[in-house]
This record gives C-alpha cells, sequence and structure tokens, in this order.
C-alpha cells in the first residue's frame, strides 16, 4: 500500500503473507557463463555483472515467495541515530505515523554515508539448527554459501579466499532508498559484495537503480535490477541504490550481501 | 510556452549593465579527448564553464528574482501555472499537480518542475537591455557560445532553437524520453546549484541502448552537459530529503543550415 507524504508516496507494510514451505524448488546455478569475460570486467572495474544466474524455474520461485509468501522488516538507518531495524512482527504493528516518522529521520539525513530506508529480512547462517527459521530461506542461505555458488564467485572474482555469505532479502517500494556508502562489517572481512536481483519488468525511470560512482563524483553506470541477474563487485566501490519513484509499478526484490573470508 | 501565454505584466527588474557583470565563459579549451569521448557517447560535461563572477550573479537573479510558474507534463499535454497562481497553490494543489506528473510517468513518460516565466525567453533574438536575464540570452545566442557547442559537437555552425530556465525541487522529476524534437539535434544544461549531492536525485542521466544508465551526472555549479537530442535522457526525481532546489539553463540548438546546406 502507497500514502503520499510530502509531495512524495511512502509505502507501508502490508498484510504479513501466509508462510508455505510447500513445493519450493532446489535452487541451483544456470549452466552457461563465459567465465572469462566476466572475470576480465571485474579485473578491470572491480564489479561485473551476469544475467540468467539461477535455473529459471527456481528464480521464479524465488521471487514468487519473495513476492507473496514473505513477511518484511523495515532496515532503517541516520547518521545521528545509526542503524535500525524493525523486525516483521514489529513492523506489521506500526501505525501510520511511526511509518511517517521512520520516513522522515531517514529523509532528514539522507546525505550520510549509507542512510537508508527500506525492508529486509536477514538471512540465517547455515546448517545452523535455529528453531523458527523458515525453511525457504534457511534452503536460500544454503544455496548461497554452497560449494557451487562460492565456486563460481570465487571464478568470476580470483578471491580464492571467499567461504561464506552474510546476506538479506530486500524490497524497495516508494520512497526507499540506501546512500552512497561502501560496505564495511565491522570486524568481519567483506572480499566480494553481492545483489542477486528478482525484480520482474523493472523501468529504469522508476528508480532503485544499483548506481556506481565514479572519481568525479558522478554515476559511472547505473543498473536496471533485471530479473535472475548477479551483481558482484568490490565492497570498497562506492554505491548507492537510487530512491524508488512514486510511479513505480510494484517493488524492487533482491538478495544483498557478501562473501567473506 | 508561446509569448501569448505569458502574463504580459512581469517586471523584469533591471540590472546595471557594467563589464564586469557582463556573462562570459571562461576561455579554457575542451581537450580533443573529451570532444571524442563526448562524440562517442553522446554527451559531455565541462566543469568550470562561466567566469565565477557571472556565474555567482546568476544564481543569485535565480534564487532571489526570478518569477517561477509549474509545468506539469501529462503525457501529449503539457500544464503551465504562473508565477502569481502558483504561489496561491496550497500544498494539497500541487501534490495534486506532482501526481498528475506521476500517474503520467506511470503510463510512460512525464514531467513536473518549475520554469521561469518570461516573454524575454520565447523571444526570436535579445533586447537591448541590461537585466540579468537579457545578458543570459544573449549569451546563448552569442557567437562564443555557438563556437563552444561547435566545438564539443563537431559541428561547423550551430543556432539556439529554444531556452528555458527550470528548478527542480523536491518530489520533482523528468521522466525519460528519447527521440529529438523535430527542430534540434543538440542539448545544453548548465548548472547553476552551488553544492548537490548525488544522493538527492536530480541527475541527468543518459540511457544506453540495453536501458542501463550509462551515465548520470550530477549537476555540479557552473558545469555545463552538452549532449545529443538522440539520446535517452532524464532528471531523476529529487527526493524529500534534498535540502536545496536544482537551477539549470536549458536549451535546444540545430545546425544551421548555410547556404541550403545541412553544416551536420
Amino acid at each position: 500500500m502507497v500514502e503520499t507524504h510530502d509531495n512524495v508516496s511512502v509505502a507501508v507494510p502490508d498484510t504479513p503473507s501466509k508462510q508455505t514451505t510447500a513445493g519450493y524448488c532446489r535452487i541451483e546455478l544456470s549452466d552457461s557463463f563465459d567465465v572469462e569475460c566476466l572475470r576480465a570486467s571485474f579485473d578491470q572495474k572491480r564489479r561485473l555483472f551476469v544475467s540468467h544466474v539461477l535455473r529459471s524455474d527456481c528464480a521464479v520461485r524465488l521471487h514468487q515467495h519473495l513476492a507473496k509468501e514473505r513477511s518484511w522488516g523495515l532496515s532503517l538507518a541516520a547518521g545521528f541515530i545509526g542503524r535500525r531495524f524493525a523486525s516483521p512482527a514489529k513492523y506489521h504493528q506500526f501505525t501510520r505515523s511511526e511509518i511517517r516518522n521512520a520516513f522522515d529521520v531517514a529523509y532528514s539525513d539522507c546525505g550520510a554515508c549509507g542512510s537508508h530506508l527500506f525492508e529486509s529480512v536477514p538471512l540465517p547462517a547455515p546448517n545452523r539448527q535455529e528453531s523458527g527459521v523458515e525453511p525457504y530461506l534457511a534452503h536460500l542461505a544454503e544455496f548461497l554459501s554452497s560449494d557451487a555458488f562460492v565456486a563460481l564467485v570465487r571464478q568470476l572474482t580470483g578471491m580464492m579466499d571467499v567461504r561464506a555469505v552474510v546476506a538479506s532479502a530486500c524490497r524497495y517500494r516508494a520512497g526507499h532508498f540506501y546512500a552512497s556508502h561502501v560496505d564495511t562489517n565491522g570486524g568481519k572481512t567483506h572480499r566480494v559484495s553481492f545483489v542477486l536481483n528478482l525484480t520482474r519488468g523493472w523501468q529504469a525511470q522508476w528508480g532503485g537503480l544499483l548506481q556506481f560512482k565514479g572519481p568525479t563524483g558522478d554515476i559511472e553506470e547505473a543498473y536496471v535490477p533485471r530479473f535472475n541477474s548477479l551483481h558482484l563487485f568490490s565492497p570498497t566501490q562506492a554505491h548507492a541504490v537510487s530512491m524508488v519513484t512514486p510511479y513505480a509499478r510494484g517493488a524492487r526484490y533482491s538478495i544483498g550481501g557478501a562473501l567473506v573470508a | 510556452m508561446k509569448r501569448s501565454e505569458l502574463n504580459s505584466t512581469v517586471v523584469r527588474p533591471k540590472w546595471p549593465r557594467a563589464p564586469q557583470y557582463r556573462i562570459r565563459r571562461v576561455a579554457n579549451d575542451v581537450s580533443a579527448f573529451t570532444v571524442r569521448a563526448g562524440t562517442a557517447s553522446g554527451h559531455l560535461s565541462v566543469p568550470c564553464f562561466l567566469n565565477g563572477e557571472s556565474a555567482r550573479a546568476l544564481y543569485r537573479w535565480l534564487r532571489d528574482e526570478a518569477s517561477w510558474g509549474l509545468k506539469v507534463c501529462e503525457g501529449s499535454r503539457i500544464l503551465g501555472i504562473a508565477p502569481e497562481a502558483y504561489q496561491l497553490c496550497t500544498p494539497k494543489q500541487l501534490r495534486e499537480c506532482a501526481q498528475i506528473a506521476y500517474s503520467a510517468a506511470e503510463r510512460g513518460f512525464g514531467f513536473v518542475r518549475e520554469e521561469v516565466w518570461d516573454p524575454l525567453l520565447c523571444a526570436d533574438g535579445p533586447t537591448d537591455e541590461s537585466g540579468v536575464l537579457d545578458e543570459l540570452v544573449r549569451f546563448v545566442r552569442s557567437e562564443d557560445f555557438g563556437r563552444f557547442i561547435c566545438r564539443v559537437t563537431q559541428c561547423t555552425s550551430v543556432e539556439l532553437v529554444r531556452v528555458s530556465i527550470e528548478r527542480y525541487a523536491c518530489g520533482h522529476f523528468f521522466a525519460h524520453t528519447s527521440g529529438p524534437p523535430p527542430d534540434a539535434e543538440i542539448g545544453f544544461s548548465l548548472e547553476l546549484t552551488p553544492a548537490w549531492t548525488g544522493d538527492w536525485g536530480g541527475l541527468l542521466e543518459f540511457v544506453d541502448f540495453f536501458g542501463t544508465i550509462e551515465r548520470a551526472y550530477v549537476p555540479r555549479f557552473n558545469s555545463i552537459t552538452v549532449y545529443s537530442l538522440l539520446k535517452p535522457r532524464a532528471v531523476s526525481l529529487v527526493a524529500p530529503s534534498a535540502t536545496a532546489a536544482r537551477y539549470s539553463v536549458v536549451g535546444q540548438m540545430r545546425a544551421k543550415q548555410e547556404h541550403g546546406r545541412d553544416t551536420r
């Protein structure tokens, strides 16, 4: 649901969808990558873009899960308050006033490095037995830390020491954004950042673009989030997700995170 | 915007014409590399375009004295609100105007922004008067400016078709357009916002064949971006977090016909 606030539409949480784990297929990579060309791109620009990264039916199922079966929390960061996360249960209880306040806080310090506002759910650590962990999210986390995915990242980036993944499922709707930042994780060693796009039919004019800054401060490249595509990039590259416009039709879904040593 | 649509009682402030206030550009050459890159990509940006005093004086005039109306594009129709009526609009009315543009953008193309309303911008030639706007129009019609455009576009000769002065505030945008107008091939945008950060939006975006934004220029003060009007482009939505408005002088030019010959 979208409301208008200060001339920009803002997204309010919708009713949590019914969770189902039935019928999910094993997530697998597709089998056609031009490794040499992609590796050259990473060596040159410290970032690369891969289309059709998952097997088609896996990508479709993953999108279905994110679009219809997920409950979302709210991730907010602004310079003076640091990072905040509201769990799905808590976010669903937000009043309209609290939601507007969250937008006001995010916008009040949008220029601060890493200010952001979007909906997200952290993926569990793979292969850990935790009660209450949703099976499909656990399955997704296992795939991202699987030998197949890690080996692909090693091949494409040359980072042979990457071994594990920290990630979140993300949803950007009208008014959401992630200001320019570099990826750090306290003491952990982020080696490669990634974004797996799972949005269908997105258009450039709707915002939500993954932007990379050049040395002059201009945006060197900004990518439309194409369905079933993968971005791998050096975490030290300044990047951002531009604000999703009020006239965007739908939400922007992705899995974002990093591979650590 | 036709002259007949403008309020004929608009009074333009006079500005004493003294040599130091003439609008002049910095006479540094644009490197051949930049020109080649611009020709290949269809756009380039040159920093520090005007001399400092000219740029600052223009900005002050835009900020403090210009009369701003609202322009809203609803697909094929453009709606204008004159400055006097615009100042009386309530926040609710302004939101409705923006929503018209958003709905149009959802269907394919739309924009909402403020523009300076002045008959001089529609005139066929500059006046003899000495106001800031007169100086600006004189400058963009001058041979010197034309020489600069020819240098960076590698045209032989160009002439100004239209010029407008635009301001984008929070919630304003220009959704992606492609295809040149029938009477112009070259566009330019002279940026006059003192301090802008890319996170506020308002970026001049150019789209490549694959739909990727191949370049998005932050509107740096006193830079000029020159581009082919064949290139799909947009001005991204200005975020609610922006604490300033984005000012620019935008124009379109065509290669001038000489002796019946196209000089492109």
